[in-house]
C-alpha cells in the first residue's frame, strides 16, 4: 500500500472533525471510511486511494450533517477559543473566516492535509487546472484579505 | 505558501486528539480484501440448484460406470453441455433479476463478481470433466490402450466449449430476461447432437481424426475466451463501475 494508513488516519480524522465539530463523531467516520477502503478492493484498484478515501469519508459526513438536520458547514474554526492561538495567525484566522465553508475546506486539504491537486480534481470532480486555478484565487484572496485587515 | 504559513494553518485547524486510533489499528486486518477472499464470499453466493446439479451429474456417472458401462460415452457427451446451463444461470442472474444497477453500487464491481463467478463455476466444471474423463477413459483404455484419459477429455471438452461459447454470444446478444430460455434451447440442441454424434457418427471418435478434434477444441476454446471477454468488458453498460 503506497501511503501510510496510521497517518491518513489523522488526516481523514482532522478532515472529518472540520465538518462536523463532533470529535466522537468524526473519530467514528474516520473507522468507518478506513473498514470501507480496507473492503473494498476492487473501487481502490480502479483510481487514486486518496481520492477514494476522502469520497467515502466526506458522503459519510454529509450522511451524518443529514440526520443531524444540519443545512450548511458551521462557519466557525476548529481552535478557535484556544488560549494558545500566536499572535501572528490572528490575521489569518480572521481571513479564513471570511472565506466560504468549500474555500476553507479546500484549504484544509491542500495544505493542511496536504492532499495533491490530482486527488482534489478526483473528489471534487473536476479537472486539475479548475482546482490549481481555485486554490491560487482562495490564496490570492486570503493574501488580500490579510493585507487589508 | 510557505512552511510558517502552513504551520499557522495547521494550528488554526487541529483537531483534539483521536482517541480510539492506536485500539482501531491493532484490531482491524490491514490486508485489503484479496482475490481469494472475494472468490470465497462469491462461492457462497453460488444458487444450491447449480451445487446439485453437478452432483447429480457426478452421481448418473457414478451409476452408469456399475451398471451400464456402454452408455457411459454418450451419457457423459450430452450431459457436458448442461453443466454450462447451470453456470450460465450465475453469470447471468443480475441482468435476469434486472438488479445490475444495484450490484454496480455494491462493495465489488459487477465485473469482478461475473469474473468470479465464471472462475468458480469454470473450476467446478473441469474438475467434474477430469472425474468424468477418468471413468470413461478408465473403461475405455482397456479396449484401446494407454491414453485414453487425454483423449477423452477433448471428446469432453468440444461440446461443453460449444455450448459455452454459443451461450456467452446469446447472452450478449438477447434481451436480458429471455437469454437463458435461449440459451436452454441452444444447450439442448449441443447435447442431443452430442448424443445423437455417439450412436449415428461414432466413427468420427476413430483415431484418425483425433487431430481434427484436437483443432475444434482449441477453436471453440479461443472462441468461449474471446466471448467471455466481451462480455465482461465489451458490454457498454458494465464498464461504467
Amino acid at each position: 500500500m503506497s501511503m501510510e494508513l496510521e497517518e491518513q488516519y489523522d488526516h481523514i480524522y482532522r478532515y472529518c472533525y472540520f465538518r462536523l465539530r463532533d470529535a466522537g463523531k468524526a473519530e467514528d467516520i474516520t473507522q468507518e471510511t478506513f473498514l470501507r477502503y480496507l473492503e473494498s478492493d476492487s473501487y481502490r484498484d480502479i483510481g487514486r486511494p486518496l481520492a477514494f478515501l476522502y469520497t467515502v469519508a466526506r458522503n459519510l459526513c454529509i450522511d451524518e450533517m443529514r440526520s443531524r438536520k444540519m443545512e450548511s458547514l458551521p462557519e466557525d474554526l476548529p481552535g478557535e477559543n484556544q488560549e494558545d492561538s500566536v499572535l501572528d495567525s490572528i490575521m489569518l484566522r480572521q481571513a479564513l473566516h471570511e472565506l466560504d465553508s468549500r474555500e476553507r475546506e479546500l484549504v484544509l486539504l491542500r495544505y493542511v492535509n496536504g492532499v495533491p491537486v490530482a486527488d482534489l480534481a478526483k473528489l471534487y470532480a473536476k479537472s486539475r487546472f479548475a482546482i490549481y486555478r481555485e486554490i491560487k484565487q482562495i490564496l490570492k484572496k486570503l493574501e488580500r484579505r490579510m493585507a487589508d485587515g | 505558501m510557505d512552511k510558517v504559513r502552513r504551520k499557522q494553518l495547521e494550528k488554526l485547524y487541529e483537531a483534539p486528539k483521536p482517541v480510539g486510533k492506536r485500539k482501531f489499528f491493532r484490531n482491524i486486518d490491514l490486508r485489503p480484501a484479496g482475490m481469494w477472499h472475494h472468490l470465497a464470499i462469491q462461492f457462497s453466493y453460488i444458487s444450491r440448484w447449480s451445487w446439485a446439479a453437478a452432483f447429480g451429474m457426478l452421481g448418473v456417472m457414478v451409476y452408469l460406470s456399475r451398471f451400464n458401462k456402454q452408455g457411459m460415452l454418450s451419457a457423459v457427451l450430452s450431459m457436458m453441455p448442461l453443466l454450462v446451463l447451470a453456470g450460465i444461470s450465475e453469470c447471468v442472474r443480475s441482468s435476469t433479476y434486472g438488479m445490475e444497477e444495484l450490484e454496480q453500487s455494491s462493495r465489488f464491481s459487477l465485473k469482478s463478481i461475473l469474473l468470479a463467478r465464471m472462475v468458480i463455476v469454470g473450476i467446478e466444471d473441469i474438475v467434474l470433466a477430469v472425474f468424468f474423463a477418468w471413468i470413461v477413459g478408465d473403461e475405455y483404455g482397456r479396449f484401446t490402450g494407454q491414453g485414453y484419459f487425454g483423449r477423452t477429455m477433448i471428446y469432453l471438452f468440444v461440446p461443453y466449449l460449444l455450448a459455452a461459447s454459443g451461450s456467452l454470444w446469446i447472452v450478449r446478444n438477447f434481451n436480458a430476461k429471455e437469454n437463458i430460455y435461449v440459451c436452454t434451447g441452444f444447450i439442448l440442441l449441443v447435447s442431443g447432437l452430442a448424443f445423437c454424434s455417439t450412436t449415428n457418427f461414432w466413427w468420427i471418435y476413430e483415431e484418425n481424426y483425433l487431430s481434427a478434434w484436437v483443432g475444434v477444441a482449441m477453436l471453440l476454446g479461443g472462441l468461449t475466451f474471446y466471448e467471455g471477454r466481451k462480455m465482461l468488458y465489451g458490454n457498454g453498460g458494465l464498464i461504467w463501475s
